[in-house]
């Protein structure tokens, strides 16, 4: 029986997929795959994980509906998740009120984003160390996930 | 005062000449009346006295005083001043008893003088018994009243014992007496002289009085309303009657008062436009210039002289030509006014009194009066001088702003790529330094997506940024949607998604550019396919594109791409057709949309949108029949 901790990498984007499962390979994790919210949500009732790596924007199913989908499973609700933003500057601006109006096209993203998160707290608390730009250098990523893991 | 005494003159010789000829007229008819009628009295007179001495024979020769008889006739002729002539003669003896000039004792002839009277056609006449008279014209001493009076030969006569009387005729002798009327005619005569010297006493002095009164009455008032129109003509607006009597003269001149004061409130309101006019060119900031047909300058208002630094007085008779930078723009405006008497706009500059230049917009007109002979030009000119430089500064700003968005744009596009070079180049150090095969591969194709995809990016932003020049050529949309449905149906099918066509059997053929047309229905379609892809579609519906081809009621064709797949939030829709915007995370480059945009434009066609979240996306072309530049390479 494997001591390995296993995670589950649900991302639509299989280049970033590959990239995160290499990187946790190489650290001595086991890793699973899912390449969109229902098939992630398949896997996470059909294998116990350590951690899920969820990226926010997905088809069908996206992170966010994914990630209140766990938090209101009894039996899930505490498997840490690590989100993958894509757009990292959104979160360092999640409190703050602050505009750059230059960049007027990506508002809508960032308050969409904005909205998923005030949404997220719902939930219950949501921490800095949950998000992870996307994909991140490889040790900045295993620093997040060592931190959700406890390991 | 001659002058203006000529209508009474004229009037009064009117009225005089009418005068003179009724005079004359009355005078005429009056003399003949009056000589008639002194006849009448003359006859009746005289026919009277004959009667009277008749009666005064009759009865000495009824008592047989045949000698009283004569006595009593020379004693008439004798004294009587009333006769020319007095005779008594026998009948038919023609003897005459008693006469003043004739001679006692004569026989007269037939053809004398007191038998014409009744025998003057020889013919015995039966009023013979009666009296006669007639007037004669006289030879000297003017006209003679006869009368002639028959003594009858009455019954007691018959049987006198004192004569008989031969025949016993009906008439014994007759009284013959003549009046000289030469008195009553010089008396007639001398009170017409009188009548007609008192009438022309009458006329000289009626006309004077008729001069003095139309002079009056008509020539000092007309002089009077002459002055004052001689007044209102040499701008005495203020030139009013005091108005005096009710009649026609006093009406006229409330008329003219009338006049006057409409005139002088019409001068007033003229005179507050003009310079209210005035004003609006004063005070315009523009630069209002006029130029007389010579091409000297006449008017320069406050916005040329503020704008130019010139005072008025420095320009006004200076040939044109010497405000402008350049004098040969001058000429090549008022050549384009040979053709139309109006230039709008036309860029140029002017040189300011110290020697700097102010780009203006000059608008050009040319000047008419009611004949159309030409009065010169006006010139209005609008200095965008500052304009021109804030708006090549806002330019500039405006290009360096879309300059940083392209950028960031491009960066948070390429920014995916990168990573996937980055996480290739991951795996493949991996690899090689575990020495595995599959994690070298791995490695590799990930630099090599990586590199792919950076590659399509570049050749749709190079795409994008081209200068694009369509080619319309006549084309059938209805087969180049059949054809791209078919290109992108086995996808479809892969993807469980039903794609439907409803094209219109009728839809005209357009002018557009094909392979333009041809890549926007593609990318439509694509992003159909993709936003079905993104949704989690229930067990009660299935991914479906719909294609519909219809000409729309402004005479364009218009082709609709309907999917049921996620749709899009309003912020979304806001900025869908953003260069580099995208919601595909990961393979979106984010300029489709933005090409589409284009290359409708491009055929001044026209792309809606209509979306709601999860319900789905409603994109729609509108393209023109014709193309304004078609160039039909059939």
């Amino acid at each position: 029986m494997s001591s390995k901790k296993k995670i589950l990498i649900i991302d639509d984007d299989v280049n970033a997929v590959k990239y995160l499962s290499v990187v946790l390979e190489e650290e001595g994790f086991e890793t699973l795959a899912a390449h969109d919210g229902s098939e992630g949500w398949q896997k996470i009732q059909e294998t116990e994980v350590d951690l899920i790596v969820l990226d926010v924007m997905m088809p069908k199913k996206t992170g966010f509906t994914l990630f209140k989908q766990l938090k209101r499973n009894e039996k899930l609700r505490n498997i840490p998740v690590l989100m993958l933003t894509g757009v990292a500057a959104s979160l360092d601006e999640m409190d703050s009120t602050a505009e750059n109006t230059e960049e007027r096209p990506f508002d809508c993203m960032r308050e969409a984003l904005r909205k998923m998160i005030a949404d997220m707290r719902d939930e219950g608390p949501i921490k800095p160390e949950m998000f992870v730009d996307k994909p991140t250098d490889p040790e900045a990523f295993m620093e997040r996930v060592r931190q959700l893991i406890g390991d | 005062m001659r002058q203006h005494s000529k209508l009474a003159w004229r009037m009064s010789a009117v009225v005089a000449t009418v005068v003179v000829a009724i005079l004359l007229g009355t005078g005429f008819i009056g003399n003949l009346l009056a000589r008639r009628a002194v006849r009448d009295v003359a006859c009746d007179v005289l026919q009277f006295n004959s009667t009277s001495i008749r009666s005064g024979i009759h009865e000495l020769m009824m008592n047989r005083n045949n000698s009283g008889v004569r006595e009593y006739i020379e004693d008439i002729a004798g004294w009587s001043p009333t006769y020319c002539e007095i005779c008594l003669v026998s009948h038919p003896a023609g003897l005459v008893a008693v006469s003043r000039q004739m001679g006692t004792g004569n026989i007269l002839e037939q053809d004398d003088r007191t038998c014409a009277q009744c025998h003057g056609n020889g013919a015995h006449p039966s009023a013979g018994l009666e009296q006669q008279h007639q007037i004669l014209p006289g030879v000297e001493q003017g006209r003679v009243l006869q009368v002639v009076t028959p003594i009858l030969n009455e019954p007691g006569c018959r049987t006198a014992d004192c004569h008989t009387h031969q025949n016993s005729g009906p008439m014994l002798g007759f009284l013959y007496t003549e009046y000289s009327l030469a008195d009553v005619d010089d008396r007639i005569t001398e009170m017409t002289g009188l009548l007609a010297l008192a009438a022309v006493l009458g006329i000289v002095l009626g006309t004077a009085g008729l001069f003095e009164a139309f002079r009056r009455l008509l020539a000092a008032p007309l002089k009077s309303l002459m002055d004052g129109i001689v007044a209102l003509g040499s701008g005495r607006l203020d030139f009013r009657y005091a108005l005096r009597k009710d009649d026609e003269i006093g009406r006229v001149q409330e008329a003219f008062n009338s006049m006057a004061t409409k005139l002088q409130a019409h001068q007033t309101e003229l005179g507050h436009t003009l310079e209210y006019l005035k004003s609006i060119i004063e005070n315009t900031a523009d630069l209002i210039i006029t130029v007389n047909p010579g091409g000297q300058i006449e008017t320069f208002n406050r916005g040329a002289e503020q704008a130019l630094g010139f005072r008025r007085d420095e320009v006004i008779g200076l040939p044109v030509e010497t405000l402008f930078v350049d004098p040969q723009e001058r000429a090549t405006a008022i050549s384009q006014l040979t053709e139309q008497d109006f230039v709008a706009n036309i860029e140029t500059r002017f040189k300011t009194r110290d020697g700097a230049a102010r780009l203006v917009f000059l608008t050009l007109s040319r000047l008419r009066d009611q004949n159309g002979r030409v009065l010169g030009t006006v010139g209005i000119s609008k200095d965008v001088t500052t304009e021109t430089e804030l708006k090549n500064q806002l330019l500039e700003s405006e290009q360096a702003i879309a300059i940083g968005h392209a950028v960031t744009a491009i960066q948070h596009a390429i920014k995916n790529m990168l990573n996937t070079l980055r996480g290739g180049l991951y795996i493949l150090e991996v690899g090689m330094k575990r020495d595995r095969q599959d994690r070298i591969r791995e490695g590799y194709e990930m630099i090599e997506d990586g590199y792919k995809r950076i590659s399509h990016l570049s050749q749709l932003m190079l795409k994008y940024a081209r200068n694009w020049q369509i080619e319309p050529e006549p084309t059938d949309l209805n087969s180049m949607v059949n054809e791209t449905a078919k290109a992108i149906g086995q996808v479809a099918a892969e993807k469980n998604a039903v794609l439907r066509l409803e094209l219109d059997p009728d839809l005209p053929t357009i002018d557009c550019d094909p392979s333009l047309i041809h890549m926007t229905l593609m990318d439509l379609l694509t992003n159909a396919l993709d936003a079905c892809d993104m949704k989690e579609y229930g067990n009660k519906e299935t991914p479906e594109i719909v294609c519909r081809t219809a000409c729309d009621q402004d005479r364009r064709v218009r082709v609709e791409i309907q999917d049921n797949g996620v749709g899009m939030t309003d912020e979304v829709r806001q900025v869908v057709f953003t260069p580099f915007f995208s919601t595909k995370s990961n393979w979106g480059t984010g300029l489709g949309l933005a090409l589409s945009k284009r290359v409708v434009r491009l055929h001044a066609g026209e792309i809606t949108l209509q979306t709601e979240p999860d319900k789905g996306s409603l994109f729609g072309i509108a393209l023109p029949i014709s193309q304004p530049n078609s160039r039909s390479r059939t």
